[in-house]
């Protein structure tokens, strides 16, 4: 199962600069096709490929400290555990880019990716997605709609490396200009939080990034080998995501 | 002159135009020397059960058209009632298997007195668990996907060919307690069929043994693999995770019991004696001698888990159990108040002759298995992973609920013409006659 | 043997049958071909195919001023991102704007003329004609123009400055007694005051070259003025060379950005400031020139005297160091302290509004490098400043007729604003709009106008901007038949009142004209998105290239005033009311600490008055990003005291009414503070028939100065 990658396509994230101010979000539901919120959709049932979640310090006033994490689908590499799950090969990895994808045609809506998935990243189609009328015109070409029933998840923007291959091949290259190939958040992102680019690349700025010393996993201790690196300059936030978590306490947060 | 040769089926044969004509043709059906209530009361008893089967169509017929948006289930929690019941269904099913087992391969030859109820609770419990299967998916239409791009990695694989490669061996092993019936039997066809699957019933016995062996360890492994939720992770014996054989092993502990304590409610609600206290004496030993041995393994495991994956997971030892309603209570619960205790009860040849004491414990034995599943399926679910989780709760929607009660009142229809028209007790005879 | 066929063998046949089918490949065809259905059916869109091209042009959503590039397929925009390198807003948009296209698929849409039957819950939608308006704003004639202060004809402008804002004045300027109006701007309170301080207009932020910030409860990280400059400023640089210290009672995404949260008691802001400033005098660290050139520096010297520091400390709540610590870090380097506050929450008072300004002038930041700088208007602004009254400003009961140009939604206000300031019976709200929002529900009259990007715009100054800046916002979607031009309103609004005229040029004239006007000033430079890059106005030669290339997206950008030399202030007014309003809020007793105060915050773009897109809910709804309208946060103390222990909903009072609200627990935030949601109506359920609500701000009245920030309140269970 473990496939040696010609690429190897990850982010680091500076939780230090997330304002938490939601393009990321935006960005990428406009870009992959998202439907808006159904009526009935909460926090729980909406699908959000990407997703800012609040993480506090679980200290009172005035002691409390808060940073922003945006999350998306961490890409894991090492025994991917939606990829092992997944009963008719639903999910793949691209060997060209290392990018753990979804194919709706294929999948049956069993959820069981949904409840291997440590990081919560994968979203079910609980009813079939719809747009207001006329919206539809608005939907991006070049990104399939998925249909009820079946499980998706964020994919780097697939249809931009897609995309930024076909022009690289056009110009006679096999491999795409890391500059060409941006997914929708990273591009978004005022406060350019997100690095993103070939984590096997030494050259590139995210390879870099990911070495530094302040730059972590959420639960590496899982050892999923997420290519999703975060990195702040705040102990308590390295040590809470890696998993050496408290015993929560009554409101979920620690005590 | 075929006509006259062969015997008439009985729809061309009675012209049932009264409700006394009717109710003579339906005696016809019932088993020779077995005493059965009247029709009229027998039909009254389905109703209700009917009316749940309608609710709970409807419920399904929801979910097909618009989507699962029905279900109470969510991205977090993405597995509820339905895979609980289906795990608890096919655990407590696994009584066909053992008991199979006990007769065809190992002649226990006194299981005869319970094979056929055993096989009729067992494809009761695998059907109705493919049908709730089916409903789950969001995508059923496609459920074939899985024979035709198998992930041979996926321990839901396994399970999904082992399902159904052993439902159609229930179907089989079914088939000769419905053709014994009298009036079936009057097709000749009927009985050369029925007289052929006696012959392969052993090799049939076998490949269910095997496949449900399978299975069984398949469902366990279904959370065991799970390396991102490191409440069910368990570390692998071989290529299966330690669920794998645990869940084997309960399953066939609780198989029994459950066989047992259809046949005691069937005694009971029938009124008659049906099954020699022996039979189930020795029911009650088998889940008990399994089920002490599945303890202390589970036991063992336990500690393993403690000792050496909570801590590599980063994992604090009780901070899955901190949330109050999930505390160290359930851990407790599942192992000694619905594991050891009716282990002990059940090994111990003095208690099993108390007929209360047998049947409360073999009920315990079933809870115990059922509240595992629980655990497996629910708790892993609601304990949070990512450092800002909170513990999560779910209740199911009422369509979930109709669903699941859908499925119970299919099972009380199928074992209750089953019990009518078929032979399920063969001892019932000899009992009546004494 | 018979020939008669019995029903056996139809048995038999159709077990044959269905045997035989088995072994044909009808039946697996079938299994796959219901297998591609699932994957094609019709419940998922069809999508658009057609030539994929990129056009530029700019967000008209706020003030912000933001360059988009839009890729669109067969000329309909599918996405949008910021101009890369433009100059305003550096390539970056905020989250509304990034799906500022789908506005146009609203499902609050109106497509005609409409209004609701009341303002009850179970009110209805009716068709409201316009030449129904216009025939009963004729029959009103006998009453308008009355002599009352305030004037009878209002209209509130929310995108002030703007060409259509000028031909508004000019109608209103030949209406008596009518009166222009504009929406509290948060962004610009501080220069407002220092426009008054000083008697001069035309100032702007230096962000890019200060190095300390104090912000007293301003947005600064969440979406003020234009947010790609602000992260530009704060982001593109190390974080390290500026400081930022935030003070506002609520945690909010700039408190938590910032290098110090100062957590100010709610309504204390004139108090640290005014102790700032008592510490910058007492330690000698205001600039020798600053006490020549205030002309009341002696009563301003005894008002910042008059409350000891423990004293404002103690109101404060927070530690007599921190506050000689910040006066010190602003003293130290070049800094800017500008007041704002939370865009749910309103304007900040304008006695504390003053207190900030006069800070600023005590650090000597007026036209200093890094301070508050000068900003000359763009050329062609007109005969009338953009500046309007407040609404709170006017007189009670005064308005018969109230026009509301409600296409931005930056800003909120409560509706009970708009319902004391509107005649009793007789008054009427007209209101512009292309979607239903509580105001829009709110009206008599609802005329539809274009949905964003669907008309030519233009799109001035942002605010704050060191700069001037114009661009133009042409259409990337073609305008729907029924929608309405507000241009082509006025005349016949005009006319209607009984004072004829108004503009007869087409709206593309008019912002020609705006265009040859800073053509013929040849100053500053301009933004040509397709190059990245600017290039001076006067090495430019046609108006009709300059024009062309405005239409593309390009934007024009003034040159760096020049200081002022010596600006003199006067810190109190000339008439003096700031030193009794200021002593008055300094004298003023604490609440007590058993009083919970409500205070609504929100997000700029995204507040109850005012329609966001579809997809932001998202952030509202299929998400934690954002609270939804009608949650109330609190420290779980609060509760208690309360007598709630658990989240759920609750129930809360003031003056104003009482309303349920769903209340969120953060051990966060500060005890005996409520903070409210108002957030926008975000589900795509909503339907046209159901009018929006205003949410919690329906709890929030308006007080005496303006500001309806802080209410004192309670709250029990539900």
């Amino acid at each position: 199962m473990e496939q040696k990658n010609k690429a190897r396509y990850g982010m680091v994230v500076d939780l230090d600069r997330c304002t938490g101010c939601g393009n990321c979000m935006m960005a990428c539901a406009v870009e992959n096709n998202l439907a808006p919120a159904e009526k009935k959709a909460n926090d729980r049932t909406g699908i959000t490929w990407m997703r800012v979640y609040a993480m506090n310090n679980g200290k009172a006033f005035p002691a409390a400290e808060t940073v922003f994490v945006p999350m998306a689908c961490q890409q894991c590499d090492k025994e991917t555990p939606c990829i092992a799950v997944c009963p008719q090969n639903a999910v793949d990895r691209d060997p060209g880019s290392g990018i753990v994808g979804q194919v709706p045609q294929r999948c049956l809506g069993c959820r069981y990716c949904m409840t291997a998935c440590p990081y919560h990243a994968r979203y079910f189609n609980w009813s079939d997605p719809s747009w207001p009328a006329g919206m539809e015109k608005a939907l991006n070409p070049d990104v399939a709609p998925r249909m009820r029933g079946v499980a998706e998840k964020c994919n780097f923007c697939h249809g931009r490396w897609h995309a930024a291959r076909a022009r690289a091949a056009a110009q006679g290259r096999s491999e795409p200009d890391p500059a060409d190939y941006i997914p929708a958040c990273v591009e978004s992102c005022p406060s350019r939080a997100i690095l993103f680019g070939n984590l096997d690349d030494a050259g590139s700025e995210v390879a870099k990034a990911c070495q530094e010393g302040n730059c972590f996993r959420f639960l590496a201790r899982l050892d999923t080998e997420s290519k999703v690196y975060y990195r702040s300059a705040k102990p308590w936030v390295r040590e809470m995501a890696e998993g050496n978590r408290m015993p929560s306490g009554k409101d979920g947060n620690l005590s | 002159m075929i006509e006259q040769t062969l015997p008439r089926l009985p729809v061309e044969s009675a012209p049932a135009h009264t409700i006394r004509d009717w109710k003579a043709m339906e005696k016809k059906w019932i088993p020779r020397g077995l005493p059965r209530c009247s029709p009229g009361r027998f039909y009254a008893w389905l109703a209700p059960w009917l009316l749940l089967l309608a609710i709970g169509a409807y419920a399904m017929y929801l979910c097909f058209a618009e989507g699962l948006q029905h279900t109470n289930m969510d991205n977090r929690f993405a597995f509820g009632l339905w895979i609980y019941l289906d795990l608890t269904v096919i655990a407590l099913g696994a009584g066909a298997f053992f008991t199979g087992f006990l007769f065809y391969i190992l002649r226990w030859k006194e299981m005869t007195a319970v094979i056929n109820a055993a096989v009729v609770l067992g494809f009761i419990c695998y059907s109705s668990a493919i049908a709730i299967l089916l409903v789950d998916i969001g995508q059923p239409l496609r459920a074939w996907f899985t024979f035709w791009h198998p992930n041979v990695h996926s321990m839901l694989t396994e399970v999904t060919f082992c399902l159904s490669c052993y439902l159609t061996v229930l179907a089989i092993e079914y088939l000769p307690v419905l053709l014994k019936n009298r009036k079936l039997r009057q097709v000749p066809l009927f009985l050369v069929f029925e007289y052929e699957l006696h012959r392969v019933m052993p090799v049939l016995a076998g490949v269910g043994t095997f496949l449900s062996f399978f299975h069984q360890g398949s469902l366990g492994g279904l959370y065991g693999v799970l390396h991102g939720r490191p409440f069910a992770f368990r570390e692998a014996l071989g290529i299966w995770p330690t669920t794998f054989f645990l869940f084997i092993l309960s399953a066939a502990a609780a198989g029994p019991s459950f066989v047992l304590l259809m046949a005691r409610l069937t005694q009971f609600l029938s009124r008659k004696q049906l099954v020699r206290a022996e039979v189930f004496a020795q029911l009650g030993k088998v889940s008990g001698t399994l089920l002490l041995f599945y303890v202390l393994l589970k036991t063992l495991d336990t500690m393993l888990w403690i000792n050496r994956i909570y801590p590599q997971t980063g994992f604090s030892p009780y901070s899955f159990y901190a949330e109050p309603s999930f505390g160290t209570w359930v851990l407790l619960l599942e192992i000694i108040g619905l594991g050891l205790v009716p282990a002990l009860f059940l090994v111990n040849p003095r208690m099993r002759e108390k007929p209360w004491v047998l049947t409360l414990m073999a009920f315990l034995a079933c809870s115990g298995v059922a509240f595992n599943r629980f655990v497996m399926t629910v708790q892993t679910l609601a304990l949070p992973t990512l450092p800002f989780d909170r513990f999560l709760r779910y209740v199911p929607s009422w369509q979930e609920v109709a669903a699941f009660l859908a499925v119970l009142a299919y099972g009380v229809l199928l074992y209750s013409f089953s019990f009518r028209y078929a032979t399920l007790f063969p001892q019932e005879r000899d009992l009546r006659n004494q | 043997m018979s020939n008669r066929i019995t029903r056996r063998n139809l048995f038999q046949l159709a077990g044959g049958s269905a045997l035989g089918m088995l072994l044909s490949p009808v039946p697996w065809k079938l299994l796959d071909d219901s297998a591609i259905w699932t994957q094609n059916w019709s419940l998922t869109p069809k999508l658009p195919r057609g030539p994929i091209s990129i056009r530029n042009s700019h967000c008209t959503l706020c003030p912000g001023g933001c360059g988009i590039a839009a890729r669109c397929v067969g000329g309909h925009p599918y996405g949008l991102r910021g101009t890369g390198q433009h100059p305003v807003n550096s390539g970056f948009l905020c989250a509304v704007g990034l799906a500022g296209h789908h506005y146009a698929y609203h499902p609050l849409r109106i497509d005609a003329p409409c209004r609701f039957t009341g303002r009850e819950e179970d009110s209805r939608l009716i068709p409201a004609s316009l030449e129904a308006l216009l025939s009963e704003m004729s029959g009103s004639r006998n009453s308008t123009g009355g002599s009352r202060p305030g004037g009878s004809i209002a209209i509130l402008d929310s995108r002030p400055g703007r060409s259509v804002s000028q031909a508004y004045q000019e109608m209103l300027s030949r209406i008596p007694g009518s009166v222009y109006l504009t929406p509290p701007s948060n962004e610009e309170s501080t220069l407002e005051e220092i426009r008054q301080i000083s008697g001069v207009d035309g100032w702007g932020f230096d962000f890019e070259n200060t190095h300390t910030i104090l912000s007293f409860g301003a947005p600064l990280l969440d979406g003020w003025g234009t947010p790609g400059r602000i992260a530009r400023r704060f982001f593109h640089r190390s974080p390290k060379e500026l400081i930022l210290i935030q003070a506002e009672s609520y945690r909010s995404r700039t408190a938590v950005q910032a290098s110090r949260w100062l957590a100010l008691r709610p309504g204390t802001e004139a108090v640290l400031a005014m102790a700032l400033a008592q510490v910058l005098l007492q330690d000698g660290l205001c600039p020798t020139d600053i006490p020549v050139r205030v002309a009341d520096w002696q009563e301003f010297k005894e008002l910042a005297f008059r409350l000891p520091i423990a004293a404002a400390a103690e109101k404060t709540g927070l530690p007599v160091s921190a506050i000689v610590e910040v006066a010190h870090a602003l003293a130290g380097s070049s800094s800017i302290v500008l007041g704002g506050c939370d865009p749910g929450g309103g304007p900040l008072d304008r006695t504390a509004s003053r207190a900030i300004a006069c800070l600023n002038i005590l650090l000597g930041n007026i036209d200093q490098p890094g301070g508050i700088i000068s900003r000359r208007e763009a050329p062609g602004v007109g005969l009338h400043s953009p500046r309007g009254l407040p609404l709170s400003d006017v007189a009670d009961h005064s308005i018969r007729w109230m026009i509301i140009d409600s296409a931005a939604s930056g800003y909120s206000f409560p509706l009970s604003l708009l319902q004391h300031k509107l005649m009793h019976d007789k008054g009427r709200i007209v209101c512009l709009s292309p979607y239903m929002t509580p105001i829009a529900a709110y009206a008599d009259y609802i005329i539809p106008t274009p949905a964003h990007l669907e008309s030519l715009e233009e799109v001035g100054t942002p605010p704050g901007a060191p700069a001037s800046s114009w661009g133009l916002s042409a259409p990337l979607l073609p305008r729907t038949a029924q929608s309405v031009d507000p241009l082509d309103l006025i005349p016949k609004m005009s006319e209607a009142l009984g004072f004829p005229g108004g503009p007869n040029t087409s709206r593309q004239e008019l912002l020609k004209q705006r265009a040859a006007a800073i053509m013929a000033a040849r100053q500053g430079t301009v933004f040509h998105p397709g190059k990245g890059a600017a290039v001076k106005v006067s090495t430019r030669t046609g108006t009709g290239d300059f024009w062309n290339l405005l239409l593309e997206g390009g934007c024009w950008v003034d040159d760096p005033t020049p200081p002022r030399p010596a600006t003199r202030f006067t810190m109190l007014g000339k008439e003096q009311p700031w030193r009794e309003r200021l002593t008055a809020r300094l004298e003023q007793p604490g609440p007590s600490p058993d009083q919970l105060v409500l205070m609504p915050v929100g997000w700029k773009n995204a507040t109850s008055s005012g329609s966001v897109p579809p997809m932001i809910s998202k952030l509202f709804q299929e998400s934690d990003c954002r609270s939804l309208a009608g949650t109330v946060l609190a420290h779980p103390d609060t509760a208690a005291s309360a007598g709630i222990s658990s989240e759920g909903k609750v129930r809360l009072q003031t003056r104003s009414g009482e309303m349920e609200a769903d209340l969120k627990l953060d051990p966060a935030l500060m005890p005996g503070v409520l903070h409210g949601a108002v957030g926008p109506c975000v589900n795509q359920a909503q339907t046209l028939r159901q009018a929006p609500a205003e949410g919690l701000l329906a709890l929030c009245p308006v007080e005496e100065d303006g500001s309806w920030r802080i209410t004192p309140a309670q709250m029990k269970k539900a």
